[in-house]
């Protein structure tokens, strides 16, 4: 009676050692796991998301405003106590906490064990890619694999070694493709993981190791397969009339209303001048934060790509009445949001054309160039030129004759063009081992006095974490 | 029949007979002595003295009567067969019988261990404030007592022996007759009138007993009950006065502040607007705060009935106070009654009951704060001008009324005049602005008392508070806030009406059982142990409906109901707490003394792995004044050594705080753009662990009593650890939550001293004249935050960020800015001075000149440090108390020395220069190198400068002595009040806060915008509610 007398819940909420006791809590759970997508891809209120680290210190993008900390990730003077950086780590971390408090809790609910493991495969996946994302960003990580239920278990947690990290990866993800489904049953399950992200996730996994053979091998029935197809006219992939299209493989997901599940990206990379020429460009009178603006170099990469690359007209514009000095913007999240930072785009993770363009360099490093390398590659190249998809046109598919390094250099420059500000460049640059020489040579053609070395190519662990937990070290070149 | 008479038996020699005795008792100056207690010996039959001293009483011929009253030695007399027996009374100056009350128990003042300072109704009752906390001001020793804000209805501010608690609050526990109440508010609903005596619990010897809430001191309220003599006494005062603003801030008058005006301009390379350049139409003169300040009122009644038996006693009550403010249009009622009852049902068996039924009515403004969202009491919609602030800001040439009967203002809108934006009209917010709360409050509690045993006492307590408060707000579509800065008379908005009713309920009940054992051992060992046993629960459930912005239909209802839509939230909480304590009380030979306590509280605040927490507590003293060696000295009548040590909590961290809950994480899936569909994810990790904030105090001290206690010292010192602080601490975000989580973490101390003397320094003949002074030091130090370097920081007003800060080695919040060194009084002067770098600025001749205190030669942000501590380096009280004859005077003087107060009036005049008026030292201010004006106030110019930046230039010194309260009483002569018919009768006048003697330029050197609040944020005064002064008028009659 005692006991009972001064064990008080809120009955306002659900306590949490009420919670995960049934399907539904498990269902509400996965639900949660994906809604930590929005921080890791950017949400307003929340994280700025992926794009910080991997456009904006690319030759892609920059960003205007000093303010907010970002142009550190475009100067390369990022200091350890950067926001950005330990809100990137905490949406990490809330992430796979998320996702293993799934594996740890759906073991004792009844459960189908189709449904438990398909659940299963969704957090598996979303842990995979999250790692992917931080290993990327940090090499060597805290590996976290289960709930932790206590403040002072998270100290026993040190930087793993990326190997391992990658070992990790490679389970979940082998797990995930054996148990999603190629597709899901009814119309409010699109945008839930599927076998076929968790294969291009693993496919762009091996691709990141080098383990060449073994991603061309992976990615394959992708890249020949009928499941997802390149949308026809370049503009649609985006279009937030045509969202989950059969290209998209995988996304985070946002909509517009009010519901606190708006995309931000329209209002931070919109052009920060009057509103009249917001108005003009994007139908809503929001002064845009141009925190992502796109670079004059890849403007010229495009000029230099022909008139008639389609993708140019998509990818930037110069807002209206503003001089040419003032920047553009990418055209990719234009929307009209129903308030600032409420708008509908979604932030594509994995599309088909990242599919075959992926499978072409997997080939080509692995055996050199061949035919199913190149046609891959010119599905993409075709429709950048508004040609059929499947129609072979001498003018612009490649050579059989291409050698292995005027197809990696084509890769690189398709890459670049064909899948601007959606979050590649910079971990395409260093994957190759080019960003040092792209970025280096990019800085001299704009007479810039920055120049960047090994370890710029690893960002810095937030020093709050290190304070924190002393046994987590700092990158190199880092304090 | 004579025969017969005769033959009637004769009662024989030593048979008892009851015979009628008469007499008179006298005091020492031969007058009589009315309410002396005559009992024969060795019974419960007794009866007391009337007005003039006279009684009679039956009792056998051969007893023995004593006669008692308090302050006066017992006097016994035979009655050896008399029926007439006169007896004279010598004081007795030596009164160390009076009984203090300790919590579950009262102590014999001589037989304290424990520092508690004790406070009788006689030195409150007429004092002319609402609560009784405003009565205590000055009189305590170790208790801060301030009254930050003269708004009617708003108590003081307690708080006893420094601030120990950095988040979890510094408000000590109050309990009256008993109950351990909620919120202190219901302390301060209490009419004064009713109130026997208040003890202020200070060590954590004294507070132990009530555990995991005694951390912050413990204020015990008793009310008063009946007597047993047979006799019905009424009583009935009634004083009613007026209120003034006991001071008016100094402001620019119309011409001063033209010429600032046109200076700011001047200097500022800004065309001035033509109405204001010289040779315009002449402006108005408004006196702004003539135009918000009025004569407020008020007035107090109480009546009340108190008698009783030997089998039941009773206090019945009933009072009214109300106040009207001065600002305009702010006041406070409240109708309050008690009815106490005492039965003894058995020989063995007592019953109390106690109701108090109180209702009241506060009607609040938005006063002090930011001028375009002034801070309301209570909390309110944001926007509204704070009427204090405005008016200590609006320039006098805006007049109040237009000629269309529109409220003036200065609109920004296209005019460019003020940088501030739009200052508003404070008047149009006194006359259009509603809020008013009604609240009902019932506190009843009912105790068995049954004696078990010779000693022995089984004691059982239950009592409930119930506590409503409605609120109802209304922003009338034609009053100008910030979001619709043009209404006006003329020009209703309707969607600037924001209407909202607030309900919120509390219940609070305590159901307590305790064992007393009280035993003489022989003769020299007396003991007095307590056990028992509490459960008190706690729920509070409220909600707020308001319409919709914009969807209002009609001007005319002032409702949330004039609104297209509702739109309403709800909130919830509740605590209980179980508890086990005890005590031993010993003493040998009434000279050495012990007391020791415990008590274990079980919280639902406190983490599953934490969930009990125990709290010792030990106390020594020896009398040794009652030493034989001592006891020769025939001067010395009191010297007690004293010396405690105890641990106490404070277990105010929040309902549910340790709790982890589902919050939404909601995604979006489907075809199309996709819909919301619900997630849930925890909000953080349980924190099994999280529990109450801990106090460890020491205190020693002694009481020294000369000539029959004629001097009375009284000294203690203290030193009062407060750890396991209730702070946010980073944890490791691989946890996946948020970065930080509470903790019990971090450390504060407190050292003090007090002094409390009291001489009776004449007493014989018809003059008399007692004083009582108290000193009071207390020095409070940060010793450790959550982790290292941390700071913990709070802006004192809009704009100053991080100016006061909590930081490990210096006191809590101290104030963070530049120090000022002068003024930069020429060119040479700004070239040969360490160059600013805080900012691009070129620093101009004229402006503030900030002291290079790291000494490298710049200055900015690195050379900014502690420039200030609101904390005094001591206060004090004085009371003087004059009698002679029928007549008494009463002086009560409180004081406070070295307190720092930051006057964010200034901010909006340094920020707009010449916009905005200011006070009037601003005609000082340097003007050219050969007219420096006072060196300290720089020049007006509207370019930019570092004017802005908070120095130490706006923290003043808060010292002041106040004349805090003056009563002048005459009680009629017996004979006139007994020839109408009334026992007692007086008449009094009382000056409440008379003067301050102060160098602070505000209205009130104690004033705090964020008044009674958790976080330390003291010394603060932006537009802050004057204090009053009142003067009133009363009568006192007893029949």
């Amino acid at each position: 009676c005692q006991k009972d007398f001064i064990e008080l819940n809120d009955p306002t909420r659900v306590p949490t050692t009420e919670s995960y006791k049934d399907s539904l809590s498990i269902l509400t759970g996965v639900t949660a796991a994906y809604s930590s997508l929005q921080d890791l891809y950017g949400r307003a209120g929340g994280s700025r998301g992926w794009f910080i680290f991997a456009e904006i210190p690319s030759d892609n993008s920059y960003t205007v405003t000093s303010g907010e900390r970002l142009n550190e990730f475009n100067d390369f003077t990022l200091f350890s106590d950067n926001q950005h950086i330990q809100s990137y780590w905490l949406s990490t971390y809330r992430t796979i906490a998320r996702c293993n408090l799934i594996l740890s809790r759906a073991g004792a609910v009844k459960l189908t064990d189709a449904t438990r493991n398909r659940y299963y495969g969704e957090v598996r996946f979303l842990r995979a890619l999250t790692y992917f994302n931080a290993v990327r960003i940090w090499g060597d990580i805290p590996l976290v694999t289960q709930e932790l239920q206590a403040i002072q278990d998270a100290y026993a947690f040190g930087r793993r070694p990326v190997a391992e990290v990658y070992a990790q990866i490679e389970q979940d993800l082998d797990f995930a493709e054996k148990n999603l489904p190629v597709t899901y049953t009814g119309t409010t399950n699109l945008g839930r993981a599927t076998k076929g992200a968790a294969t291009a996730l693993f496919g762009k996994v091996l691709l990141t190791q080098k383990k060449y053979q073994a991603a061309a091998d992976k990615l394959q029935p992708l890249a020949t397969g009928t499941t997802y197809a390149l949308q026809a006219t370049y503009a649609n992939i985006f279009a937030t009339t045509n969202e989950m299209n059969s290209e998209i493989i995988f996304a985070a997901r946002y909509t517009k209303g009010t519901l606190g599940l708006g995309s931000a990206f329209t209002t931070w990379f919109m052009p920060a001048y009057g509103t009249t020429q917001s108005t003009a460009l994007l139908g809503a009178a929001f002064t845009g934060q141009q925190f992502n603006t796109v670079d004059n170099d890849l403007i010229a990469a495009f000029t230099a790509s022909g008139a008639s690359d389609v993708r140019a007209a998509t990818s930037y514009v110069l807002p209206t009445g503003s001089a040419a000095t003032l920047g553009y913007y990418t055209r990719k999240y234009i929307d009209t949001p129903t308030a600032a930072t409420d708008a509908e785009n979604d932030w594509i993770v994995l599309r088909q054309a990242d599919v075959l363009l992926m499978y072409a360099e997997a080939v080509n490093e692995a055996t050199g160039p061949n035919a199913a390398a190149l046609a891959a590659i010119n599905q993409v190249i075709r429709r950048s030129r508004g040609l059929p998809v499947a129609t072979a046109n001498a003018t612009v598919d490649l050579p059989a004759t291409i050698s292995q390094t005027a197809l990696r250099d084509r890769i690189e420059l398709e890459r670049r063009l064909e899948l601007n500000f959606e979050g590649h460049r910079w971990f395409d640059l260093v994957r190759t081992d080019r960003a040092i020489p792209v970025m280096n040579a990019f800085f001299a053609r704009y007479n810039s006095a920055v120049r960047i070395d090994p370890n710029d190519l690893l960002f810095p662990l937030p020093v709050q974490e290190i304070q924190t937990n002393p046994i987590l070290t700092q990158n190199p070149g880092y304090n | 029949p004579t025969l017969a008479l005769a033959a009637a038996p004769a009662p024989a020699r030593g048979v008892k007979a009851d015979i009628t005795i008469t007499g008179r008792v006298l005091d020492e100056k031969g007058a009589g002595l009315p309410g002396v207690n005559v009992i024969v010996k060795g019974t419960t039959n007794g009866t007391q003295t009337d007005v003039e001293g006279r009684y009679t009483i039956k009792a056998p011929d051969n007893a023995t009567l004593v006669f008692t009253f308090v302050g006066y030695l017992s006097e016994e007399a035979s009655v050896n067969g008399r029926t007439s027996i006169n007896a004279t009374l010598a004081p007795d100056s030596k009164a160390l019988e009076e009984v203090v009350v300790v919590g579950y128990g009262v102590q014999e003042k001589k037989l304290l261990a424990t520092s508690i300072s004790s406070i009788s109704a006689k030195q409150v009752e007429l004092i002319p404030v609402s609560s009784p906390s405003e009565a205590l001001v000055g009189l305590v020793a170790g208790a801060q007592i301030t009254e930050p804000s003269g708004e009617p209805g708003q108590g003081a501010v307690i708080r006893v022996r420094g601030l120990g608690s950095i988040s979890a609050g510094n408000s000590p526990l109050y309990v009256v007759d008993g109950y351990p109440l909620n919120s202190a508010d219901s302390y301060n609903q209490i009419p004064p009138g009713d109130i026997q005596s208040i003890q202020i619990l200070k060590d954590a010897a004294a507070c132990a007993i009530y555990g995991s809430r005694g951390g912050n001191g413990i204020v015990i309220v008793t009310t008063k009950r009946g007597r047993n003599d047979g006799k019905t006494r009424f009583n009935f005062t009634a004083n009613a006065g007026v209120v003034q603003v006991a001071k008016k801030v100094d402001l620019m008058d119309r011409e001063q502040y033209l010429d600032y005006l046109r200076e700011s301009f001047r200097n500022g390379n800004r065309a001035l607007p033509a109405q204001l350049a010289p040779g315009a139409p002449e402006l108005p003169n408004t006196d702004w705060q003539n135009e918000i300040f009025g004569t407020g009122t008020q007035q107090q009644y109480q009546l009340s009935a108190m008698g009783g038996t030997n089998s039941s006693r009773f206090y019945i009550s009933g009072s009214y106070f109300n106040q009207k403010g001065v600002v305009k249009n702010t006041g406070f009622d409240r109708f309050a009654l008690r009815a106490n009852y005492d039965a003894q049902l058995s020989p063995k068996l007592k019953l109390g009951l106690s109701l108090a039924p109180n209702f009241s009515r506060t009607d609040v403004k938005p006063i002090s704060g930011s001028y375009n969202g002034g801070n309301i009491s209570g909390g309110g919609p944001g926007g509204e001008t704070a009427i204090v602030t405005a008016a200590l800001i609006l320039p006098p040439v805006i007049p109040v009324y237009l000629a269309n009967g529109d409220y003036g203002a200065i609109r920004n809108s296209g005019s460019g005049v003020t940088t501030p934006g739009d200052l508003l009209n404070p008047v149009a917010t006194i006359d259009l602005y509603k809020d008013r709360t009604s609240s009902v409050r019932g506190l009843g509690s009912a105790f068995l008392d049954f004696e078990i045993l010779k000693g022995l006492n089984l004691r059982t307590n239950f009592g409930a508070e119930l506590i409503n408060n409605r609120r109802a707000i209304y922003v009338p579509a034609t009053l100008s806030t910030v979001n619709n800065a043009s209404a006006n008379l003329s020009n209703p908005i309707l969607n600037n009406i924001d209407a909202r009713q607030v309900n919120n309920t509390n219940l609070n009940w305590v159901w307590e059982n305790t064992a007393t054992y009280n035993r003489k051992l022989g003769a020299d060992h007396d003991v007095t142990l307590l056990a028992g046993y509490s459960a008190q629960y706690n729920q509070n459930e409220g909600s707020t409906v308001l319409g919709q912005t914009g969807t209002y239909t009609t001007p005319d209802i002032e409702y949330a109901t004039a609104a297209g839509q509702l739109f309403g939230q709800t909130n919830y909480s509740a605590n209980s707490l179980v508890s086990l304590f005890g005590r031993v009380d010993y003493s040998f030979k009434e000279r050495y003394i012990l007391t020791a306590a415990l008590r274990t509280d079980g919280s639902s605040r406190f983490g599953p792995d934490n969930r009990y927490a125990t709290f010792p507590s030990v106390a020594l003293a020896w009398r040794a004044g009652e030493e034989t060696f001592i006891k020769g000295i025939p001067a010395i009548s009191e010297l007690k050594f004293r010396a405690s040590y105890g641990v106490t909590g404070n277990n105010n961290i929040g309902d549910y705080n340790y709790q982890s809950y589902q919050t939404a994480a909601n995604y979006v899936f489907g075809n199309g753009n996709g819909v919301r569909n619900y997630g849930f994810a925890p909000n953080g990790l349980a924190l099994r662990n999280l529990g109450w904030e801990t106090n460890t105090q020491f205190d020693a001290g002694f009481d020294f009593g000369l000539f029959r206690d004629r001097i009375y010292l009284t000294v203690a010192a203290y030193q009062r650890n407060t750890t396991d602080l209730l702070l946010n601490r980073n944890i490791p975000a691989i946890l996946g939550y948020s970065s930080r989580a509470l903790a019990n973490v971090g450390e504060v101390r407190n050292r003090g001293l007090e002094f409390q003397l009291n001489t009776a320094n004449i007493v014989n003949g018809p003059f008399t004249w007692n004083t009582a002074l108290n000193v009071s030091m207390n020095r409070n130090q940060v010793i450790a935050l959550a982790g290292a370097n941390e700071q913990i920081t709070f802006d004192a007003v809009f704009g100053y960020t991080s100016s006061i800060r909590v930081v490990p080695g210096q006191p809590l919040g101290v104030f963070y800015g530049y120090q000022q060194e002068g003024i930069y009084r020429d060119k040479a002067d700004v070239d040969g001075s360490p160059k600013w770098t805080g900012s691009t600025l070129a620093v101009q001749p004229g402006d503030f000149k900030f002291k290079d205190v790291n000494g490298d030669g710049q200055i900015n942000s690195l050379d900014i440090g502690v420039i200030g501590n609101p904390f005094p380096d001591f206060t004090y009280g004085l009371q003087n108390t004059f009698g002679y004859k029928d007549l008494s005077l009463a002086i009560t003087l409180q004081g406070s020395q070295g307190n720092d107060v930051l006057y964010a009036g200034d901010r909006y005049t340094f920020n707009a220069p010449g916009q905005t008026n200011g006070r009037v030292q601003l005609v000082d201010r340097w003007r050219s190198p050969d007219n420096p004006g006072d060196g300290k106030t720089p020049f007006a110019t509207t370019a930019t400068s570092l004017r802005t930046q908070f120095n130490s230039y706006f923290i003043q010194d808060g010292s002041f002595l106040r004349i805090r309260n003056v009563t002048l009483r005459y009680n009629l002569p017996v004979g006139w009040a007994k020839k109408a018919g009334l026992q007692t009768a007086g008449i009094y006048t009382s000056v409440q806060n008379l003067y301050t003697f102060t160098k602070y330029v505000g209205y009130n050197p104690e004033a705090n915008n964020y008044g009674n609040t958790t976080n330390p944020t003291y010394g603060v005064d932006q537009g802050s509610y004057p204090m009053n002064r009142t003067v009133t008028l009363g009568l006192q009659v007893g029949f």
